[in-house]
């Protein structure tokens, strides 16, 4: 029992750091991709790590109109993030955590974040945060059911809706990332 | 027979607190708004164990009274595991809103009749009871319209205003056209028993003719549909709630709205089955479309209980819509997956309650302490009322269904239930359940929408308003009766099992058995079978996220920087006037109301194509038949001899 727990906390770990390393890189691989595709140069590859170093250097500002909420939710959204980063298998399928809730946990934890960034964008009283908020709202409310509707096809051909299950479908062994590119929405 | 004297002593309990409260308000108003809270307090906890202990020992009991009824017989009560969960239901929301009330009633309503007020709001809670648990059509009925006009007279309470006039008017006229319609199932299921008991009832589906049968279903539909807010019968719903003081909204939304659920499932079940599986789906389509249109009203209403009352729509519809593939499964005969889906019906029946009686009182909180639910001047109240603030913001997280909350634990079980019919061998099922999962997704969705904007329209911010500015936390019954609710959503958040452990013999007492059944679970663990369908474990859920949100803040303390952060103002292009630069809960929802305005048609469109048609058609019926009344007493005569010679004719043939 203690060696399970001991092996859950090592592997969460090791997925969680693979995912906070290599996600800077990923998102300036997209952006670069889709700058090459425009016919620009696009940024460095490492021009993610660079912004998060500026990013930390810089001293945070808040309005005086927020509450706790403001403060909290950068950290609720983080949390959110990193726990669907251990529910899809990265670096190593970590099958103990289906026990969890499978896809639909998926969805609704990504929802979860996404609720306090559009409550906490609220918080400063100013009209281009909350105009941010409403369509982040609206956008995922027409992202939303068509990604459930791809995923939910993958339940009915799995059989299932623990995301390792879905993962080895056979057709989906060529590409086997194909559902969750949907998520990039 | 514990159950039984528990049972009856609540009884007993109600009706001393109303007689109590009634006579106690002529001496000191204070004192018997206590005297109600306290005894509303004890008597819901007394049938609340009564009920819990039924469920737990799964079986039925009886309370019979030495009272007789004309055409009735014996006063009798029989609780079965399905009035038991009902009565749990009623029990355990009027807790919470009788504490709330000694502050609710306090602040607001006391130089009104307070005595009044209270001695109805115990007869509310016995009415409710009583309907779940009845054995007899006509006391059913009875009880059904002492429960409607009971919560008429909180409609019209507010006598200054001449919507709550309206409003209770539109409650009366449509709950009675339900109640017609009722009474019509009734008659005609007692002209094949010759009786009027439940018990008589029971298993009549195989005598009745088919059409028969069908046009019972529909009138069923109608009547009990009409009491649950089902679209096109919904009309009522938004007029009603936001009349009634908050804490009889709160049960009415959280309660009494059920028992139009309990009607339809006990009908259905014990009464007509079997049936045909198109009904099951007739009931599901009827129920997602309910809850998609509904919440689209929702988020774009600016009063509070208005949208709160929507949102209560929107959630029959979730809670009907597992009915609806339960009666499909049943009929099929996938009996196991149709006891689940009802289980899962129930349990998000009740989840609803909670969260909904939250909210509701949460709105007469505010209501009281800035006398407006206009969302347009409401504004940055999570200073000036941290508790309720966060108080809401538990209830928005858990009706719009997020994790760890109560909400998110039905909503699962919901999905799984609807894509477990890929067992199913039906190529209809097949399709249209995940259909309707994924329009379910959709309705979750627009829900977070809409509470997005609830919440960060009300407390976040700055106040639109002067009346807002000076608000002021509310009382402490006022915050306890809603910290229990709160409390309440995250603990069945996180336990589940418990209820459904409570749950699971329900479908049994309606005879659908389950020898294989879909689910398995222990304390912190659901499992659906197949083995590895799909797995469930709120309580580690909880536990990694309190896990994970730390490492954010450490991962920041250690990279960035070391300072605290800055306040300043919000930069508004150099304007100052920051209040009027807000964006206002209209402008949120305008993107929705165009994205939708196909299916956003005005709240009248119900009224112009469908109750202004059905007036004229019946004015004009009664402008066609006129003329035989010509107030003439020569032709009345004739009418009379006419009938005779008629009858004569009719009884030689």
């Amino acid at each position: 029992m203690k060696l399970i727990i001991l092996q859950f906390i090592s592997l969460g770990a090791a997925q969680i750091l693979t995912v906070l390393l290599l996600s800077p890189f990923i998102n300036t691989l997209i952006k670069k991709i889709k700058a090459l595709l425009q016919g620009r140069y696009g940024p460095p590859l490492l021009q993610g790590y660079y912004d998060l170093t500026k990013y930390f250097c810089k001293e945070s500002v808040v309005s005086k109109h927020a509450s706790w909420i403001f403060i909290t939710t950068p950290y609720i959204y983080f949390a959110t993030t990193l726990f669907a980063s251990l529910l899809i298998p990265t670096f190593y399928d970590i099958a103990s955590l289906n026990v969890l809730g499978g896809i639909i946990l998926l969805i609704y934890i990504f929802g979860l974040g996404r609720f306090f960034v559009a409550i906490a964008s609220m918080e400063p009283g100013s009209g281009f945060c909350g105009m941010a908020s409403s369509r982040e709202m609206m956008l995922a409310l027409l992202i939303e059911p068509v990604m459930l509707l791809a995923l939910f096809v993958l339940v009915l051909m799995s059989g299932s809706t623990n995301i390792p299950s879905i993962f080895n479908l056979p057709m989906l062994s060529s590409c086997s990332f194909c559902p969750f590119y949907s998520f990039c929405c | 027979m514990l159950e039984t004297i528990l049972l009856q002593s609540s009884f007993l309990g109600f009706i001393t607190a109303a007689a109590l409260t009634l006579a106690l308000s002529k001496v000191s108003k204070k004192l018997s708004i206590y005297f109600s809270g306290i005894l509303g307090v004890i008597s819901c906890c007394l049938s609340l164990s009564s009920s819990t202990l039924a469920l737990l020992n799964h079986k039925s009991f009886l309370v019979t009274y030495q009272l007789l009824i004309p055409l009735v017989g014996k006063f009798q009560l029989v609780i079965d595991p399905l009035a038991a969960f009902f009565i749990l239901l009623i029990s355990l929301l009027s807790i919470p809103v009788s504490i709330y009330s000694i502050g609710y009633l306090k602040s607001e309503y006391i130089n009104k009749n307070v005595g009044l007020l209270c001695a109805l709001f115990h007869l509310f809670i016995l009415s409710m009871i009583l309907v779940v648990s009845t054995n007899n059509g006509i006391v059913f009925l009875i009880l059904w319209e002492v429960m409607t006009l009971i919560s008429f007279f909180f409609v019209i309470s507010d006598t200054e205003n001449n919507s709550s006039k309206h409003a209770g008017f539109i409650y009366l006229l449509m709950t009675h056209i339900g109640s017609a319609f009722l009474l019509i199932a009734f008659l005609i299921l007692a002209q094949y028993t010759n009786d009027f008991s439940f018990t008589s009832f029971t298993q009549i589906g195989d005598q009745l003719p088919a059409k028969l049968k069908l046009l019972l279903f529909i009138f069923i539909l109608i009547g009990f549909g009409t009491k649950a807010g089902l679209i096109p019968l919904h009309i009522w719903l938004p007029e009603a709630h936001p009349q009634a003081p908050s804490h009889i909204s709160a049960l009415m939304s959280g309660v009494m709205i059920k028992t139009g659920l309990y009607g339809i499932i006990r009908f259905i079940f014990s009464f007509l089955s079997p049936f045909p599986y198109s009904w099951g789906l007739i009931l599901a389509t009827i129920s997602i479309l309910t809850a998609v249109t509904a919440i689209i009203y929702a988020s774009t209403e600016n009063n509070l209980k208005r949208l709160l009352a929507f949102s209560s729509i929107e959630n029959m519809g979730i809670v009907m819509l597992p009915i609806g593939s339960a009666m499909t499964l049943f009929s099929l005969g996938y009996t196991s997956l149709a006891a689940f889906s009802l289980i899962c019906g129930l349990f998000h029946a009740l989840n609803h309650s909670l969260f909904k009686g939250l909210l509701f009182m949460l709105a007469g909180a505010i209501n009281s302490a800035c006398h407006t639910l206009n969302l347009e001047k409401l504004g940055g109240l999570i200073k000036l009322m941290p508790q309720t603030a966060f108080f809401f913001l538990i209830g928005s997280l858990a009706i719009c269904s997020f994790p760890p909350f109560n909400g998110f634990a039905s909503e699962w079980l919901i999905f799984q239930s609807l894509l477990l019919s890929f067992q199913v061998k039906l190529e209809l099922v097949k399709i249209l359940f995940p259909v309707f999962a994924v329009l379910l997704g959709l309705t979750g969705t627009i829900c977070a929408a809409t509470f997005v904007k609830a919440f960060s329209s009300i407390f976040l911010a700055l106040p639109r308003s002067h009346q807002v500015k000076n608000a002021c936390e509310v009382s402490l019954s006022m915050k306890i009766g809603t910290g229990m609710l709160a409390v309440l959503c995250l603990t069945i958040g996180i336990a589940p099992s418990f209820v459904l452990s409570l749950l699971s013999k329900i479908p049994e007492s309606l005879n659908i058995s389950s020898e294989s059944p879909v689910y398995s679970f222990n304390y912190n663990f659901i499992q659906l079978l197949p083995q590895g369908f799909a797995s469930f474990s709120p309580t580690a859920i909880l536990v990694l996220l309190t896990v994970l949100i730390p490492i954010g803040y450490i991962v920041s303390r250690i990279l960035g920087q070391k300072t605290n952060y800055r306040k300043t103002e919000t930069w508004n292009c150099g304007v100052t006037g920051q209040a009027d630069f807000e964006y206002t809960p209209t402008a949120y929802s305008q993107p929705l109301e165009v994205v939708f305005s196909e299916l956003h048609t005005p709240e009248n469109f119900y009224h112009d194509h469908l109750y202004i048609p059905l007036i004229n058609g019946i004015k004009n019926l009664a402008h066609a038949i006129r003329p035989i009344q010509a107030g003439s007493l020569q032709i009345y005569l004739g009418y009379i001899f006419i009938t005779l010679i008629i009858c004569l004719v009719w009884l030689s043939l």
